[in-house]
């Protein structure tokens, strides 16, 4: 039988002014185990600890009830007392009256005394069957994790490094100084902000003690305190430590974004730092991934690289960008279908940019001028290159520039394959393809025209005459004619030989019927030259419908505008005529269901046969490789008319023999060509170098997307149209049918793009870096520290002004926050610390300060808190203008003026009288006026009337809310938010600075809205905190953990899947049981609640303890 | 533009249209356009005789005292809710927002005590049954749920046709928190005639700023009345809208029987016309403007706007 004391508290009239704690001693004197009640005024002060002490040791007590406040408030303090008197742990419980009784019911007091007797009975009865129980000990690892480099992060480093404990401080920017390295002064005292805070960052640079984390988010946590397990993720910055901070980069980087640091007032590169004491002072590239246009072009060109540098007139560097993965981008810009338009972020907005268009611009301006320099040879291993079209071509460049000799063989007398001879010139100028094809033998490429495969040389015989690797790009160049009855009448001819012989000049007629099979891009082009060449009509027959078609619509649409019919969902049945073709029959058809190739057969609908008079037939319905192409290539497999290549090498079955483009993928359009092309060429070099030097298909990078919010913040700006000939015109005519842009075209379009990527990979920088420090292959990485304990230190954002759009913020051009003004005062700001309105860059002659935005606003867009600094900085910053401003005039309307603080009242009253107008008010909507002043109404809260003027300036004295990091945070190591999301203190007053997580502190603006001073003071409380429970370097852990009875353990495994910590396993001990790691274990009790043998359960929470004290 | 307006799910059950006596006797058109609509888009409803009026114009002009129209609120829920239709659609936004009011009051015991006796006199009682049933909802609300029909129904396009919102006070301002969208930038009208393919307005300055009615404020205080609503005036115009769209007929008698008065008293030109948003909305699916639009009951000219949109011939089927 256990004896046990029951001690009441009569907390100072708290507890005693409700409930009659004598009566409530007599009933308790007569419980079970009880020997002693005594009740006393204030049980947790040191007269209560000397009475609990005496009683212990008088009536021999082994364990102690506490009638007093919750557990959670004092129960540590009673829990220490019985630790010191060696009860052992878990011999004290707890009887809440105070917050669960005496509060509660405090009008209640009969209600609350019967409360008070049951809760006092339950915890007797659960007392007499608590356990003693022995705590282990923990090894406590001396260092710390301070995350955000704010100023209260940088205090607590300072104070922990001096301490002696090894601080790793983490910033999820780019720099350390966080909010009060934007601020330019500081309150009362009006002393510049980076004079306090610059050594603080210097200190950081410099302290062994401290490690800089910056571009660095914490992304989980485990282990005990003491041995906190922490991950990091570090964003790669693109730029390595040799930078020398010249900044020469960020002059030739053509990206304009919102400067962050700046708060919007002004832009930045993509290739930055915030300011000029950043730490560390490297510069950083901001890439959020590759934007739409660059993720969807197969060959990943940097589309929004070339075009940021084309919206600046940089024709040249804009060339280098277009045509660095592709060496044709004048033929692309003119016949690529172009996907990254349908892609492009802008045409959620109004349309998409007219990004092939832009290429072709720039191909046209800049691709003559620049010149192409033979590459330095550095390997002997001679390459052959079968095939002068885009994949052979490109293959035969990259392997040029990456140092191969490389020969071109091409069958036909001119090089440029589908390109030459299957586009027509209307859309396709030959010159403008001759010239991209010069430019690629200019890099040293021999071509050996009129050379064909299978007839005179084969694959055998160019490894044997010294080749070390050949590329197949042969492509598909063969017509392939439907099996038709009729077929060999004369009029019936392929598509593609239509195509090439106008392309080469030979002869060629057609009829004055023509009627063209297929639905295909080749099928529109084959119409509009059989057009061209004079026939009086023309129809495209196919067996998909309108909706279906797979031609470009854009070019069918032109087709259609010239002339050419459209009969869709037709199939061709038979070729009519008596010696010469007079018609072709069809049926209407529909297509099936797709089969596993992805091919819809047609299949025969209803309806009467159509009769169509035709005296030329062309068939546009596929094609096929060259006859013989692959004799003497033994090894080369061919499946469904393709060569077979190893995706990840692009090498045939044969060694050294690769393949790419339409013979190895089929019916690609030219950018995939080239795509396919290039990454032959990386798969033959790293064949030939013996080892994966190259990607042969590039890493990519995640997609960078633009929210919706973003972007209905943006100005629609309509896309540039392009000149064309008109239909009329054009039908007859083989001149080039679209026009392309001016200068002045190409200019305005290339600036609607959104720069959704932010930096847009061109490489401006890495050209122009005098150190070499570019280096844009950096990739994300991980790590893990293990650290005693953490401070949470990650500050807050400002109230978001859009929210309240009637105050215009984001609209109208003259209304800013306090932070944005601070950075216009600043004088490392973007003006110099000139006051200049954003609309014109005057001075302004009347300021209105808006106080409480977004604070003390019990809407829903709003917070209900007190920012608590706003008062002053409104004033502050209204006094920094009077001082350097006599003529303006400052307004500021407030709520209430709260200046609690030391000198603060003072500062008020000494601004005041340098003419700052207060006035008590309510504020109305803000209304922009044409010159961008602002009509602003108010009613005077004092006398009820009602105002209304004009300002040249409003500033929105925005509230504080918790930081996004502060979320991030919270969420990662499982910290609580409370109002507008700052972080909860274990206890208000006691605890202020403990987080709910054991070792985990807290301390600035995350904490809760507070000015410099108080923030400093949190973090270095914080700092003391993490000092005094590492000193020593080992500590109890708590009993209040799991345990798993290896006698009783089925050895099932539920616990181990439900824990959250991670902290139980199964172990093999001749039989299989779990085993809880108690440093980890926080005790949650959801293994021992799911455990179905009853083998698991958590120290202190004993079944028969729990049943004992819900029973009485 | 992406819209803004937050998703709702359709009503299930049907919506009992809450008749307006300022849309009834002021603009029909209004209402027999919701009415077309909510065919057009398979809205189930029923308009219910035993309805009364909310009393909205003799409370606000002071005629009234609140316990009358608490306890004609609690009559109109009881024959809705009876009628098995406890959805009320609101044409009037006056309406909306008094009978919305009158819920809230109603949880209060002693009003709702006061309130029965009067109702046990006519055999009804306003009891938790109802209170839990009945629902409020703008018309507006209604047709939005039912919103990405509309794109496919569309008949007459809209295109160039700049269109802004004025937003109904007691719609936006008596309940802001249950606003659907933005109650400071209220895009509902303007996302229901998005797939007409209208040019949207968006926030302008002094998009909040009330009609200038004021219910009897119009009829007292003239000056002040269309001062506001002069201002009002101004600040469209140079936000060069065609249409500003209402969604209470309130501020559409303000604004279309005033726009003339002002412009002739201000010398100013204000070159748009005013409509409901359900009308144009109707407009643009193919209804007739004069027999489900009523367009004859406005005072401004409408002809040159339904020229320009093509409303005079027949809409393509």
């Amino acid at each position: 039988m256990t004896r046990c004391g029951v001690f009441l508290c009569e907390c100072g009239g708290n507890i005693s002014g409700v409930l009659d704690l004598p009566a409530l001693a007599a009933g308790g004197r007569s419980l079970d185990g009880v020997v002693n009640v005594t009740v006393s005024q204030f049980l947790c002060g040191a007269e209560g600890r000397r009475l609990i002490e005496g009683v212990v040791a008088d009536r021999g007590l082994d364990r102690i009830v506490i009638g007093s406040c919750s557990r959670r408030f004092q129960g540590p303090t009673f829990e220490r007392i019985a630790r010191d008197l060696e009860l052992g742990e878990n011999t004290v419980a707890f009887a809440n009256l105070r917050e669960g009784c005496a509060f509660i019911h405090r009008h209640e007091p009969e209600k609350a005394q019967r409360k008070a007797e049951t809760v006092l009975a339950a915890a007797v009865a659960r007392a007499g069957r608590q356990r003693p129980l022995q705590p282990s000990r923990t090894f406590l690892n001396r260092s710390a994790l301070v995350v955000g480099g704010g100023i209260a992060g940088l205090s607590a480093a300072e104070e922990l490094a001096g301490a002696g404990i090894t601080v790793h401080l983490v910033e999820r920017g780019q720099s350390l100084g966080g909010y009060m390295a934007r601020l330019s002064k500081t309150f009362p005292t009006e002393d510049c902000a980076m004079c306090s805070l610059g050594p603080r960052l210097a200190n950081a640079a410099t302290d062994s003690r401290i490690n800089v984390h910056t571009l660095t988010e914490v992304t989980g946590l485990s282990g005990p305190p003491g041995e906190f397990r922490v991950r990091l993720r570090h964003s790669p910055r693109f730029v390595s430590d040799q930078c020398v901070g010249c900044g020469t980069c960020t002059a030739v980087c053509p990206v304009e974004l919102e400067s962050e640091f700046d708060l919007g007032v002004t832009r930045r590169k993509a290739i930055s730092r915030p300011f000029a004491n950043a730490v560390p002072s490297t510069f950083a590239i901001d890439n959020r991934g590759w934007a739409p246009c660059t993720s969807t072009c197969p060959a990943h060109t940097a589309a929004q690289g070339y075009i940021a540098l084309a919206a600046q007139g940089r024709w040249a560097e804009a060339y280098r960008v277009a045509s660095a993965p592709n060496p044709f981008p004048s033929v692309c810009g003119r016949i690529c279908p172009h996907e990254c338009e349908e892609q492009c972020t802008r045409g959620r907005l109004d349309q998409p940019v007219a990004i092939a268009a832009i290429k072709r611009f720039v191909a046209d301006q800049a691709g003559a001028a620049d010149p192409v320099e033979p590459p330095v040879r550095r390997f002997e291993d001679r390459v052959a290159v079968v095939g002068a079209g885009p994949a052979g071509l490109t293959a035969a460049r990259d392997l040029a520039l990456l140092g191969y000799p490389v020969t071109v063989f091409e069958a036909q007398g001119v090089a440029g394959g589908m390109l030459r001879l299957g586009v027509p010139e209307y859309r396709l100028p030959r010159d403008v393809v001759a010239s991209e094809v010069e430019r690629v033998l200019a890099h040293g490429v021999e071509l050996r025209a009129g050379e064909r495969c299978g007839h005179d040389y084969t694959v055998d015989s160019l490894l044997a005459s010294g080749y070390r690797a050949v590329l197949l790009a042969l492509g598909l160049p063969q017509a392939r004619l439907l099996p038709l009855e009729g077929r060999e009448l004369p009029g019936v001819i392929g598509g593609l030989d239509l195509l090439r012989s106008r392309a080469l000049g030979d002869p060629i007629a057609v009829g004055r019927c023509v009627v063209v099979v297929g639905g295909g891009d080749v099928a529109v082009d084959a119409a509009r030259t059989a057009l061209r060449l004079g026939a009086e009509r023309v129809t495209i027959a196919c067996i998909e419908d309108r909706a279906t078609l797979p031609a470009q619509p854009g070019e069918l649409a032109e087709a259609i505008a010239e002339g050419v019919e459209l009969a869709p969902s037709l199939m061709p049945v038979a070729l009519l005529g008596d010696g010469a073709l007079s018609s072709i029959r069809f049926q209407p058809c529909t297509l099936a269901e797709p089969d596993a190739r992805g091919w819809r057969p047609p299949e025969p609908s209803a309806g009467e046969p159509v009769e169509v008079e035709a005296d030329t037939v062309v068939f546009c319905v596929g094609q096929a490789l060259g006859e013989d192409a692959l004799a003497g290539a033994a090894g080369v497999a061919v499946a469904g008319g393709r060569i077979v290549v190893d995706r990840e090498t692009m090498m045939t079955g044969r060694r050294g023999v690769f393949a790419a483009g339409d013979a190895a993928g089929g019916g690609l359009i030219a950018i995939e060509a080239i795509a396919a092309g290039a990454r032959a060429a990386r798969g033959i070099h790293n064949h030939l170098r013996g080892e994966a030097l190259l990607d042969v298909w590039p890493v990519e990078r995640e997609r960078a997307e633009v929210s919706d919010l973003e972007l209905s913040r943006r100005r629609s700006r309509p896309r540039q149209e392009m000149r064309v000939i008109p239909p009329e015109e054009r039908r007859t005519s083989w001149q080039e049918v679209r026009l392309g842009f001016t200068e002045e075209e190409a200019l305005a379009e290339a600036r609607r793009c959104l720069s959704c990527g932010g930096c847009s990979e061109c490489r401006s920088c890495e050209q122009a870096c005098p150190a070499g420090a570019i280096d844009l292959t950096q990739k994300p990485w991980e790590e893990e520290l293990t650290v005693g304990a953490l401070i949470v230190a990650t500050g807050h954002q400002e109230f978001d002004a859009r929210r309240k759009p009637p105050l215009g913020y984001g609209r109208y051009a003259n209304v800013l926050t306090q932070s944005q003004l601070a950075r216009l005062l600043s004088a490392s700001g973007p003006t110099g610390g000139e006051l200049r309105r954003p609309s014109d860059g005057q001075v302004p002659k009347r300021v209105f300060m808006l106080q409480c935005v977004g604070s003390r606003d019990s809407t829903s867009r709003g917070n209900e808190h007190c920012s608590a600094i706003c008062c002053l900085f409104a004033t502050l910053h209204a006094s920094l203008i009077r001082e350097s401003y006599p003529g303006t005039q400052v307004t500021i309307a407030y709520t209430d003026l709260r200046m609690p603080g030391k000198g603060h009242e003072e500062y008020l009253k000494l601004v005041a009288e340098r003419g700052v107008r207060y006035v008590r008010s309510r504020v109305g909507e803000l209304a922009e006026e044409q010159d961008k002043s602002l009509r602003v109404r108010w009613e005077d809260t004092v006398t009820g009337g009602k105002h209304e003027e004009l300002f040249d300036l409003v500033v929105l004295s925005a509230g504080l809310e918790a930081s996004a990091g502060t979320t991030q945070i919270a969420r990662v190591i499982g910290l609580q938010q409370g109002a507008a999301g700052f972080l909860k203190e274990y206890h208000p007053k006691l605890r202020p600075v403990d987080s709910q997580r054991a070792g985990i502190f807290i301390a600035g603006t995350a904490q809760g809205p507070k000015g410099i001073p108080e923030t400093i003071a949190q973090a270095k409380a914080a700092a003391a905190r993490v000092t005094s429970m590492l000193h020593g370097g080992m500590a109890a852990t708590p009993v209040e953990v799991a345990f798993s009875d290896p006698d009783v353990c089925i050895g099932c495994g539920v616990c181990v899947s439900v824990c959250p910590q991670g902290a139980v396993r199964l172990v093999d001990g001749g039989r299989v049981h779990a085993l809880v790691d108690q440093a980890s274990c926080r005790g949650c009790g959801i293994c021992a609640a799911e455990c179905p043998s009853g083998a698991m359960t958590v120290g202190g929470f004993s079944d028969a303890a729990l049943l004992a004290e819900a029973t009485v | 533009m992406p819209h803004t307006t937050p998703e709702v799910d359709p009503i299930a059950g049907g919506v009992q249209l809450f008749r307006s006596c300022m849309v009834s006797s002021e603009y029909p058109g209004a209402e027999a356009a919701t009415k077309w609509l909510f065919e057009k888009l398979g809205v189930e409803y029923i308009v219910n005789p035993e309805q009364t009026c909310c009393t909205g114009m003799g409370y606000y002009t002071d005629l009234m005292p609140f316990a009358t129209t608490l306890a004609i609120a609690a009559r109109n829920a009881c024959v809705a809710v009876e009628a098995g239709h406890p959805v009320q659609a609101y044409l009037c936004s006056t309406c909306y927002a008094i009978n919305k009011k009158a819920h809230r009051v109603l949880e209060v015991p002693e009003h709702r005590r006061e309130v029965n006796r009067v109702l046990a006199e006519i055999g009804r009682v306003y009891d938790d049954t109802i209170a839990q049933t009945i629902q409020h909802r703008h018309v507006l609300e209604v047709l939005w749920s039912q919103h990405e029909k509309l794109a496919g129904l569309v008949r007459r396009r809209l295109g160039g046709i700049r269109v802004a919102t004025h937003p109904a006070c007691h719609y936006c301002k008596v309940f802001p928190d249950e606003v659907l969208g933005d109650s400071e930038n209220l895009m509902l009208a303007e996302d229901l005639l998005e797939p007409a393919g209208v040019t949207r307005t968006g926030d302008y300055p002094e998009k909040t700023t009330h009609c200038g009615a004021g219910f009897r404020q119009r009829f007292v205080n003239p000056a002040m009345s269309l001062a506001v609503t002069r201002e009002k005036l101004r600040r469209l115009a140079a936000e060069k809208v065609d249409v500003c769209v209402h969604m209470c007929p309130n501020c559409t008698v303000q604004f279309d029987r005033h726009h003339d008065i002002i412009e002739r008293t201000s010398d100013e030109e204000y070159p748009f016309v005013h409509l409901h948003v359900q009308q144009l909305v109707a407009l643009a699916l193919g209804a007739d403007p004069d027999t489900v639009c009523g367009v004859a009951a406005h005072s401004q000219d409408l002809e040159p706007l339904l020229q320009r949109i093509g409303a005079r011939q027949a809409a393509p089927l």
